[in-house]
């Protein structure tokens, strides 16, 4: 394919998955600004890396897979250089405005998503909010689906406790 | 998890960015792919078997490099290198003031200022375009001195972009930073396409250049001056344009490929991008060069 062709392919794909990854990489920040920046460079390295795109998976999940090494990449980063932890900084510019009904707890469902761990927030992400199949999830992890499983199963658990914590006035668990 | 807990992952699922936002991120995804400055890495030049074929032109080569090097001197002669702080450009109201090892720009009526000018090293650039958030680069042509500009993602409460230019001043360069917004587009394209320095006399171009404003693909003239920018109507005066420079415009916009003409009425021209999310009409009086936006797509 040539150049021309490459980049309105990528263009393409922007149009069809550009919501689904903009969701995702927003819960995994819970940032807008920072979110305008990392769906630009998902969709910027699909473009450098697509001649080793194999087909194998569909798009979807391998944007999803390019996604996650953008976001991971960014939060080792900021590990590297001791800055302040991503989740809480990122949590005050969150904005839930657009979501009508229930605010109250949808702020805390997306404050808990922050509290977890990368990749526990990663597997929760694609399977309540974009609907990924297990099998889906597997291959954007590079997982198999029986961790896949073990770590949703974990993931929902430990946001439950912090639910039923919260409700009960307490402090919720730092998974980190 | 309770049918309480589903529903909030529904609405999770509901939250999509505003179409603006979507239009934005797009513009800047199709030009960071037009510059393909895109994580470049140093690609693998020298393979084992490649170490021989070049050592053997080296010592080829190598008996040609003394003449040459004799020669070197007399054209450093006809060279010499720009001192960058004696120039002059044709944009008013902007000034420079000398700060410990640069120059620093001022535009009048600010405090602060837009923009600074130095020379630096092939590291030191080399630094500062590898290390910065540059979103484009491209090689600016037919401008007073061969340029490469660099257009910087900046999350600052007065910046929002950083233009970077460099131009090459023996084994250095002249580097000019502008900060939009304080500087408009059209002020930071006019320095640069009328920057002359003492020591070198510019290149004179005998057509009119355009440029892109921002991430944007729309074509704009150099030269314009703003005399009022709002979100929907952009309006520059200073450039007299004659009937047959204004139809090169509007030819130049449509050979760009990137925006279709859908309506003309005499001075009056409307273009929509490809994409169907822009539309831009532009009218031409005389002195004052009219733009009105609009964003079919958007939801408001």
């Amino acid at each position: 394919m040539n150049t021309n062709g490459k980049r309105e392919m990528v263009m393409e794909w922007y149009d069809s998955y550009y919501d689904d990854i903009y969701r995702f990489i927003l819960y995994m920040f819970g940032d807008r600004q920072l979110c305008e920046d990392f769906v630009h460079d998902t969709f910027v390295r699909a473009y450098t890396a697509m001649d080793r795109f194999d087909q194998r998976s569909s798009v979807k999940t391998w944007l999803f897979s390019i996604a996650k090494h953008v976001v991971l990449d960014e939060i080792r980063k900021r590990k590297r250089r001791k800055l302040v932890p991503i989740e809480k900084e990122f949590l005050s510019t969150f904005n839930v405005e657009q979501l009508i009904e229930n605010k109250e707890a949808i702020q805390q469902l997306v404050n808990h998503i922050q509290l977890l761990k990368p990749n526990y927030r990663i597997v929760i992400i694609l399977r309540k909010v974009e609907e990924c199949s297990i099998k889906e999830i597997a291959e954007v992890l590079e997982w198999s689906e029986t961790k896949v499983r073990k770590t949703l199963s974990r993931a929902v658990l430990l946001l439950r406790k912090m639910n039923q914590v919260d409700e009960g006035g307490g402090k919720g668990e730092q998974t980190r | 998890m309770s049918k309480h807990d589903d529903d909030q992952w529904k609405q999770l699922q509901q939250v999509k960015s505003t179409s603006q936002e979507k239009e934005q991120i797009r513009q800047r995804v199709w030009q960071s792919m037009q510059s393909e400055i895109i994580n470049k890495k140093p690609e693998r030049f020298f393979h084992w078997q490649g170490i021989a074929t070049a050592c053997l032109i080296i010592l080829i080569c190598g008996s040609f490099l003394g003449f040459i090097f004799q020669n070197t001197g007399e054209q450093n002669a006809e060279h010499p290198t720009i001192d960058y702080r004696q120039f002059s450009w044709e944009i008013e109201n902007i000034y420079t003031e000398q700060a410990e090892d640069s120059l620093e720009i001022y535009k009048e009526k600010q405090d602060m200022p837009v923009g600074t000018i130095k020379e630096v090293s092939g590291e030191e650039m080399e630094s500062i375009t590898t290390q910065s958030p540059m979103f484009v680069e491209k090689e600016l042509e037919n401008f007073p001195y061969p340029i490469t500009m660099y257009i910087e993602h900046v999350k600052m409460m007065d910046t929002a972009l950083r233009y970077h230019f460099f131009i090459p001043n023996d084994e250095k360069w002249i580097y000019f930073t502008f900060d939009y917004p304080k500087l408009e587009y059209a002020e930071i394209f006019h320095a640069m396409s009328t920057i002359k320095f003492n020591d070198k006399k510019p290149y004179i171009h005998n057509h009119q250049l355009y440029v892109n404003h921002g991430y944007g693909t729309m074509l704009f003239p150099t030269g314009l001056t703003p005399y009022s920018i709002t979100l929907y109507k952009e309006i520059y005066h200073g450039l007299a344009y004659s009937n047959k420079a204004y139809s090169s415009y509007i030819e130049a916009i449509e050979a760009t490929g990137l925006w279709k003409k859908v309506a003309s009425n005499g001075g009056r021209h409307t273009f929509i991008s490809l994409d169907g999310n822009q539309e831009v009409s532009i009218t031409w009086h005389g002195n004052e060069i009219i733009y009105e936006l609009g964003y079919p797509n958007r939801e408001e």
